[in-house]
């Protein structure tokens, strides 16, 4: 049966690529964070955020990371905003009960989705202002998380892609696409965020954090190792391809059908003396299999 | 204690069960990748094989139960040792008519079991046709199934072993193309068998028999009380049966066999809640005694039976996690980022008929079928829907109750190409 080896070569690419990754990350954060920073200044006008864009350090062991985000502030809901938010989760669930046949996985996500926007509608319906994350924590917070996952993934991508008999070209190229794609997501995802809570108010607060937060940046980690995963390596994995596409509703009609009886196969036998017999004498198997000479045992 | 502090702990304790999920996941994988591989019967070419029984469910099976008997009888099994018994339990389509046929072609060889009264459902059916023969070994497909010429030699040789309670063999769809969900599903099977299944056999833990594409043997079933006719999951039942009892059970992965899987999504919906239904009615009926271990089974085969039997109520623990995360979310208490990162991984990792996106990748590449990996992400979606069906399923009555009467719970048939009973040609469903 096909399998892999263990070699030097392997440990040497489980352990050595992804520190060296993780090491260049840690080299490259303070350019990257200050890119970052000039990002959102560069947006903030055109995107009609108030205030101005500020860094806040975050203590990550003994360094410490200047972390950029917005001032400006998402208000508490108004009654106007509630209203449109009852008649979104509405839609969504009406939606989500309508859609059927090939629709049906888009049904649960809206489904999902209009659940966790109900719990956002009850709340601020209820709970007395204000809300205790404000919007520049928020987004503080999601950047954290993205940093840390920025350094971990070199080791998500190791222990996940690595393993397999890729070309080093190929591993090398597999984890630069995952950090280039989340440096570029995770500025993108915190702007289009902050404008999506400050004109919308801290009612769309919930819905992101939960569906386009840490999961967002994990779907892409996805759908990327996906794309990575076929390529052709031209490793043992890739020696043959040992199983071909089966064929679409075809079989059996280009296969003989049976000739009726009598006799329409080749009676094969063989010798009757088999030399795999495992049961030892005195076991349970043994005393079920042969109880009139389990006495003697 | 606090509703706050209830939820940090069942947070906490989810996100451990999913972790040791994860590790499950990840360990076959890495088992199946680099392990050395347990297949001892497979190179069995000649042997004086045994008077061997193939049972066929069936029940309103018209547009597909021609391809399986045709294929089990171009089989190159001894024909002379092989009696095929489709067991029709009260099909109201032209199934029976097929049968009569095929009777009529083939004496001696196909010999169906036509039933109309007694407890309906598969279980049942296969334990009053029992009563008619007497071969000790027997093999069991559904009638979708369609063998290569070969399986039927391939399930028999591991009963050679007296150890051995029950053979499973491959199930590989053969509607891949139709559709999303179908590549999809395909996806799915090759992580539940190609890696799943193998990592379990090479590491002597509890390989499942899955009720189709397998083999019992006669004595091992008596020995444990035969089918249970009121089980939704006949197959997860007996496997169970058999290692509380001491058998083996084999899984053979080159014996491979193709079957129809679902196409619409509503049949996928019914298919898993059934084996949902079924699998947590062997949790509770069997979970005590096997953590009890009377028998002194080794720890990890304990430990494997005690995941297996738990894999549909993962994601009961997976809502429940998200719902602490929210409610800690809105309560500000603490700050949530670790642990709603951990669960978000742990729920791309775990749910999904126990076969991870790093798992479903490994398998494709062992399969050769790379460029299928590329779907990965949209497996996303069955796991979505498979979610909150499963959950639906274990929260239900008949899960964890008794008393609910089993009837035939069919899966939808697609293929096309058959004159019908009804005149139609057989075309698509949806």
């Amino acid at each position: 049966m096909i399998g892999l080896e263990i070699s030097w070569s392997l440990v040497i690419d489980l352990v050595v690529l992804p520190l060296l990754f993780s090491t260049a990350m840690l080299a490259l954060l303070d350019p990257l964070l200050s890119a970052w920073r000039d990002f959102f200044v560069t947006l903030r006008e055109p995107l009609g955020l108030h205030g101005a864009v500020t860094t806040s350090v975050f203590e990550l062991g003994p360094m410490g990371i200047a972390i950029p985000s917005f001032t400006a502030q998402g208000y508490w809901p108004e009654p106007r905003d509630l209203q449109t938010g009852w008649l979104l989760t509405g839609i969504m669930t009406a939606v989500g009960w309508l859609l059927r046949g090939r629709a049906l996985p888009l049904a649960f996500l809206l489904r999902a989705v209009a659940i966790l926007q109900l719990s956002a509608q009850l709340w601020f319906t209820f709970a007395p202002p204000p809300l205790i994350y404000s919007l520049s924590e928020y987004i503080r917070g999601l950047l954290i998380c993205g940093v840390i996952l920025l350094l971990l993934a070199p080791f998500l991508v190791a222990f996940t892609f690595h393993i397999f008999d890729f070309l080093l070209w190929q591993k090398l190229m597999m984890a630069t696409l995952l950090l280039t794609h989340l440096a570029v997501l995770l500025p993108l995802q915190a702007a289009v965020q902050t404008w999506i809570i400050h004109r919308g108010s801290l009612l769309t607060l919930p819905v992101l954090f939960f569906v386009f937060g840490p999961l967002l940046d994990v779907f892409v980690y996805v759908a990327l190792y996906g794309w990575g995963m076929s390529w052709r390596s031209g490793g043992v994995l890739d020696s043959v391809d040992r199983r071909p596409p089966a064929p679409v509703l075809k079989y059996p009609t280009d296969r003989p059908r049976p000739t009726p009886t009598p006799r329409s196969t080749t009676v094969v036998t063989g010798p009757s003396s088999f030399s795999f017999l495992r049961a030892s004498p005195g076991s349970a198997v043994w005393r079920r299999l042969f109880p009139e000479r389990s006495g003697g045992a | 204690m606090t509703l706050l502090a209830l939820c940090n702990i069942g947070l906490w304790s989810c996100v451990a069960v999913l972790a040791v999920y994860t590790g499950r996941h990840y360990f076959f994988t890495l088992n199946r990748l680099f392990g050395k591989h347990r297949q001892p019967f497979v190179d069995v070419l000649q042997a004086n094989w045994p008077s061997l029984t193939v049972y066929v469910p069936a029940h309103n099976e018209e547009r597909v139960i021609r391809d399986s008997l045709d294929a089990l009888l171009t089989c190159d099994y001894p024909e002379d040792r092989l009696t095929i018994v489709p067991v029709d339990d009260r099909s109201q389509d032209g199934t029976r008519a097929i049968l009569e046929e095929y009777r009529t072609n083939y004496p001696l060889r196909v010999v169906p079991f036509l039933r109309d009264e007694g407890t309906p459902g598969k279980a049942a059916a296969l334990a009053e046709a029992m009563t008619r023969r007497q071969e000790e070994i027997f093999l069991v497909f559904d009638a979708d199934y369609i063998p290569g010429p070969r399986l039927l030699k391939q399930l028999t040789a591991p009963f050679f072993d007296p150890e051995v309670g029950a053979v499973m063999g491959r199930v590989v769809p053969l509607n891949v193309g139709s559709s999303l969900l179908t590549r999809l599903l395909d996806l799915e099977r090759a992580g539940g068998y190609q890696v799943d299944q193998q990592a379990r056999m090479n590491l002597r833990l509890v390989p499942q028999y899955g009720g189709t594409v397998g083999g019992v043997r006669r004595v091992a079933l008596e020995n444990v009380g035969g089918w249970r006719v009121d089980s939704l999951a006949e197959d997860t039942d007996l496997t169970v049966r058999l290692v509380l009892n001491g058998w083996d059970v084999v899984y053979q992965n080159r014996s491979e066999c193709y079957e129809e899987v679902p196409e619409t999504w509503e049949s996928r919906i019914r298919q898993i809640k059934r084996w949902a239904t079924g699998h947590n009615q062997a949790l509770r009926r069997y979970g005590g005694a096997l953590l009890r271990n009377k028998r002194r089974l080794p720890f990890w085969q304990v430990l494997d039976g005690a995941l297996l039997l738990g894999v549909f109520a993962v994601p009961i623990v997976l809502l429940l996690g998200w719902m602490c995360t929210i409610v800690l979310f809105y309560a500000g208490y603490p700050p949530q980022w670790g642990r709603v990162t951990i669960l978000m991984i742990s729920s791309f990792n775990t749910v999904g008929n126990f076969a991870a996106f790093f798992q479903v990748a490994a398998a494709s590449r062992l399969d050769g079928s790379r460029e299928r990996i590329r779907l990965l992400p949209f497996l996303f979606l069955g796991f979505l829907v498979s979610t909150f069906s499963v959950a639906r399923a274990t929260l239900s009555r008949a899960s964890w109750w008794e008393g609910r009467p089993v009837r035939w719970q069919k899966t939808e048939r697609h293929r096309a190409g058959r004159k019908l009973s009804d005149g139609s040609s057989g075309e698509f469903l949806t």
